[in-house]
């Protein structure tokens, strides 16, 4: 078994990069030796200047490739943030206003998963309130702020946050964190492949020609070259985006996601501003009513468009598609930055020698393929109902018969996620689970009484997110 | 903060509020208020046992029929690790659950002349070594080995090293801790398991009659079953009706023709010869499983004798020859008759049809060769309990709990495929079957991409998992053509010390252990006298 000698990036995307750093520091032995050279081609294709969010998963990330949370507050304008407030995506029933947030519901009281109390509650006292038993919301919702907390008996343990930041600025910083990656300026004019079928070498204009035993393609060029058919994502309409910047409008930390008719609006705090993002269907909404909703703002922004959907396979002999390359959807989900950091981790589970070795490539593919199409299937159950999988169908349909929440095999969401959305868009479960009948009502009613009070209790004690902002936005700006 | 109104309209009640509206299952005449369990061997108990604990005695009557005319199997007496987190849901104090059982500790199985005549491995219920470098230590160990730095894999696992030298001590929960590098599970009394079992429901309102079901009643339209009457003349009517009646599958089959897949083209053992015996060899913590030309025979120690079978396959071997067989391979004199079982490899096309759930032998089998039929049942109680039912038996219900129970039991049944199919034996009929048939496509998409490069695929329901298909795997000889390249990122002075240190930290923490004979007597004594617990 001979190691990959050179291992080339395609793109200049923050997907690029994050490759590069990612498997720049992967690929160093313990005693400093590089085992592949990994060199990124820098392509001359136009960046989207966007903010992106990211789970609190991105940490191990980021401490992967050497970079700590300060580093990111100050270079990548990151900020932390908790969740995301939903508006207007009832399901025709309520005002489908609710919180999505990173951390659980409740802790169990028996063996059925802490959301049938939810039921069992409004159906005993004809009130519940969600959010009441979730930490995140609450933090989020209040303005407050927690470094992570350890542990394991407070409510906030199993609360994390997720960072917003700006694409272009982690960029930059991504490009300092990966030392070891040689980097060759130029434009994709073509490539050539070897007798096997495998690209051997990629061809710039002025005649320079790149060769490597593996292409990483984070461009999309090379993936269209090679005509590794696309399919669209049904049932998923947007087509465009339009991103602006503004005033933070907001002092805590949380995302707002508003329906309008045709699209949806994403709001999210950055370092120094918000960036508000309009996603929509270009057969409901026309550029100048797309303007027009942004406002002053909206003028002058650069229209994005794109389709929603997947390449069949990600990895294809010696190259593999990642980020927009690979697949795109519209965001709602907050899953790019998580997206690409699972297609790494996965390429490097699988990680390939110069032996043509299909078997990882198919099981590469398996994984990411499936992973891409449960993400979709998140992303469609924001939506009106004619949009929705067979899937999806059926996760909503146990969800209302008996509040049962399937995951299935290579989930991307969570079991919380679902349930803030389902519950969020007014799918209720007609029934709850049967073993909390055995319980003692007015005692469970005190033990439910006892953790919102907790809950309560140490969100209030908390700093307000305000402070930390100003901290971080401080320092950002001495820095610069 | 949502505020509801119940709202008993003409299509039922509603909870409305301002976000949505909530339909309110009428409560009281739809909830289920009569189960009935047919069969009273492990699997009824098991069910009766979870169910009283977790559902109100006065909300739910549960009663349990018996037959003493049927007897009941009277295997099924060594177990996987999950058992002990079953254990813990019902509140059984585990000293007070081995003495009363006579079980003793179980590290894992122990298979000998597998892959080979001779070759002998351990599955353990542990690790194998660290990760080191963001690589899989299995990986560092094949390049190991393939450079002759390393010895066996089991070299580098502690419960290995536990079961070859006869040592035991309970786990530590500290991550740190090589201790924290195992599991175990029990080996029990199959009968006393029943009977544990029993006196833990009775105690908790289940109610037990002795009688055989000599008719089944059901609903001329819908075909549920309504009522089951007993040779007696009692009829006992039920909503709900839990078949446990072992491979008679008086319910889900003889009355509700439900349809069994049969698997016995992958694992053609169809017979067992069982039989007790005296312990002469001293107390490992494993079961150990031989293979013979045909079939394999099984080794269970409890504390106060030895458990043994010959699972075969009568196409391969007639039934005098596989007594003989039996009785030829035992340490000590026999304290039972023989006995004969008979079984197909498969499962029911559906566990749960119409009101009917199957549990237990009724509703499937796969030989005993990982212990897996235990966990199967565990695994079915608490699916059912996720998903229980009312009366209107909704088909979201049935259909999810049929399609977990259906992908469990597939994915265990590759395993076990494994086993038979990775072998380079030539010296039978049978094995030479089981070498070179068609395998099933998902067991062989796995053997290959381990065969490149040593990747377990990795499923979010998979009961068994990275380190049990290593073990079989490396066991029986299937060596990968290639490893992690990223292994490289230790140097070769980098790995060899890995290889050293981890062996030497785990035979360090081995050797400080107590024998597992010792560790019993002191912990749950049944009856374990000093020349029984040799080790
Ligand atoms: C050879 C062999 C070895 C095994 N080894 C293991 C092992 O090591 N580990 C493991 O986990 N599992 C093992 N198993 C499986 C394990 O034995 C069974 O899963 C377990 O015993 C459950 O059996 P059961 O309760 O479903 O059926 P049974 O034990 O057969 O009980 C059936 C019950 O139904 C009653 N009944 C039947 N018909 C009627 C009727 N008409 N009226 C009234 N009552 C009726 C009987 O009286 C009896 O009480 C093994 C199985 C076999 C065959």
């Amino acid at each position: 078994m001979t190691a990959l000698r050179h291992l080339v990036i395609i793109g200049d995307s923050y997907a690029a990069w994050m490759a590069a750093a990612f498997l720049g520091h992967s690929l160093k032995a313990l005693d400093g030796r590089q085992l592949t050279q990994v060199s990124v081609v820098a392509t001359d294709a136009p960046q989207s200047r966007r903010a992106l969010s990211a789970p609190p998963s991105f940490r191990a990330f980021n401490a992967r490739i050497g970079l700590n949370e300060a580093q990111l507050f100050t270079a990548a304008k990151a900020l932390p943030f908790y969740g995301s407030q939903y508006d207007g995506f009832g399901d025709g029933t309520g005002s489908g206003a609710f919180w999505r947030a990173f951390g659980d519901y409740g802790v169990r009281l028996n063996t059925a998963p802490f959301h049938h109390f939810l039921t069992w509650q409004a159906q005993q006292t004809g009130m519940v309130d969600i959010d009441d038993y979730a930490p995140a919301v609450k933090l989020a919702a209040s303005g407050r702020f927690t470094p992570p907390v350890s542990a394991m008996e407070s409510p906030l343990s199993g609360v994390g946050h997720g960072l917003n930041l700006d694409t272009a600025a982690y960029r930059r910083l991504l490009k300092t964190a990966s030392p070891m990656v040689r980097v060759i300026e130029g434009t994709l004019s073509g490539f050539s492949r070897d007798e096997l079928g495998r690209v051997s070498a990629i061809q710039l204009e002025g005649g320079q020609t790149v060769e490597a035993d593996f292409f990483i393609d984070a461009d999309g060029w090379l993936t269209e070259q090679r005509n590794v058919p696309f399919v669209a994502a049904v049932g998923l309409s947007h087509d465009r985006a339009i991103e602006v910047g503004a005033l933070h409008a907001d002092e805590r930390a949380a995302n707002h996601i508003t329906a309008v008719d045709g699209g949806f609006m994403l709001r999210r705090p950055v370092g120094g501003e918000d960036r508000i993002r309009l996603v929509y269907d270009s057969r409901q909404i026309d550029t100048d009513q797309a303007r027009n909703l942004l406002g002053d703002m909206g003028a002058e922004a650069e229209i994005e468009t794109f389709v929603q959907g997947r390449r069949t396979a990600f990895w294809q002999d010696n190259v593999l598609s990642i980020g927009e390359a690979s697949g795109v959807l519209d965001g709602i989900g907050l899953h790019e930055l998580m997206f690409v950091q699972h297609e790494l981790t996965q390429f490097l589970a699988l990680f390939p020698d110069q032996e043509s070795r299909p078997e990882l490539a198919r099981e590469y593919n398996r994984v990411l393929t499936q992973s891409f199409d449960r993400t979709a299937d998140f992303a469609r159950l924001h939506y009106a109902e004619s949009g929705w999988s067979e899937s999806v169908r059926q996760k909503v349909s146990y969800f209302r018969s008996r509040g049962y929440i399937q995951m299935l095999d290579d989930e991307t969401a969570s079991e919380a996620d679902f349930l803030s959305l389902l519950w969020g868009r007014g799918i209720r479960p007609e029934r709850y689970d049967r073993t909390i009948d055995a319980l003692d009502k007015a005692l469970t009613l005190k033990r439910l009484e006892q953790m919102r009070n907790i809950i309560n209790h140490e969100i209030n004690r908390l700093p307000s997110f305000a402070v930390l902002r100003q901290q971080i936005e401080q320092a950002a700006s001495g820095r610069a | 903060m949502d505020n509801y109104h119940i709202n008993k309209g003409g299509q039922g009640a509603y909870i409305e509020s301002a976000r949505g509206r909530m339909k309110v299952t009428d409560c009281n005449d739809k909830k289920i208020k009569r189960v009935l369990i047919v069969g009273g061997g492990t699997s009824g108990w098991i069910a009766a046992a979870s169910l009283s604990h977790l559902y109100n005695h006065a909300d739910l009557n549960i009663r349990l029929v018996e037959s003493q005319e049927i007897a009941t199997v009277g295997v099924g007496e060594a177990t996987v690790p999950h058992i002990r987190y079953f254990n813990a849901r019902l509140g059984l104090d585990e000293r007070e659950f081995m003495k009363s059982t006579q079980a003793t500790f179980k590290l894992g199985n122990e298979f000998r002349n597998w892959g080979r005549e001779g070759l002998r491995y351990a599955h353990p219920f542990g690790a194998f070594g660290e990760s080191v470098a963001g690589v899989g230590f299995h990986h560092h160990w094949v390049r190991a080995h393939k450079k002759g730095l390393a010895s066996e894999i089991g070299d580098y696992a502690l419960s290995v090293q536990m079961m070859n030298k006869g040592r035991f001590a309970l786990p530590d929960k500290d991550p740190q801790s090589v201790l924290s590098t195992f599991s175990y599970a029990y080996q029990f009394d199959a009968y006393l398991y029943a009977a544990y079992l029993r006196k833990y429901s009775e105690a908790r309102g289940v109610v037990r009659t002795e009688g055989k079901v000599t008719h089944v009643e059901q609903h001329p339209e819908t075909g549920d079953v309504t009522a089951i009457q007993l040779a007696s003349g009692e009829r006992i009517v039920a909503d709900l009706f839990i078949d446990c009646t072992g491979f008679h599958g008086l319910l889900i089959e003889q009355t509700l023709k439900t349809g069994y897949e049969d698997w016995s083209h992958w694992l053609p053992n169809d017979r067992a010869w069982a039989v007790n015996c005296e312990i002469r060899e001293g107390h490992l913590p494993l079961t150990r499983n031989t293979a013979h030309k045909v079939g394999w025979q099984w080794r269970i120690p409890l504390q106060h004798r030895l458990g043994n079978g010959y699972v075969h396959s009568s196409a391969f071997i007639d039934e005098q020859d596989a007594l003989d067989t039996l009785m030829n391979n035992l340490e000590g004199p026999t304290l039972t008759e023989p006995k004969l079982l008979k079984f197909v490899t498969g499962k029911r096309k559906k566990q749960w049809n119409k009101n009917v759930v199957a549990i237990g032998l009724s509703s499937g089998f796969l030989e005993p060769l990982e212990s897996t039929s235990i966990h199967l049942i565990h695994l079915a109680v608490t699916n059912l309990v996720e998903m229980f039912p009312d009366k209107d038996f909704r088909d979201e219900d049935r259909d999810e709990y049929n399609r977990i129970m259906s992908m469990e039991y597939t994915r265990v049944r590759d395993f076990l495929i494994l086993h038979y199919h990775a072998t380079e034996r030539t010296d039978s009929e049978f094995w030479n079957y089981c070498r070179t048939m068609e395998i099933p496509d998902a067991l062989k998409y796995e053997m290959d991409l381990f065969r490149q490069r040593a990747v377990v695929v990795n499923y979010k329901q998979k009961f068994f998992l990275e380190p049990s298909w290593l073990s079989v795997y490396f066991g029986q000889g299937v060596m990968p053509d290639s490893y992690d390249p990223l292994s490289e990122r230790l140097n070769d002075a980098e790995l060899e010390a890995l290889m050293v240190h981890t062996k030497s930290r785990i035979d360090q923490a081995v050797d400080a252990m107590p024998s597992n004979g010792a560790f019993l007597e002191a912990y749950c004594p049944g009856s374990v006298t000093p020349e029984k617990a040799l080790h």
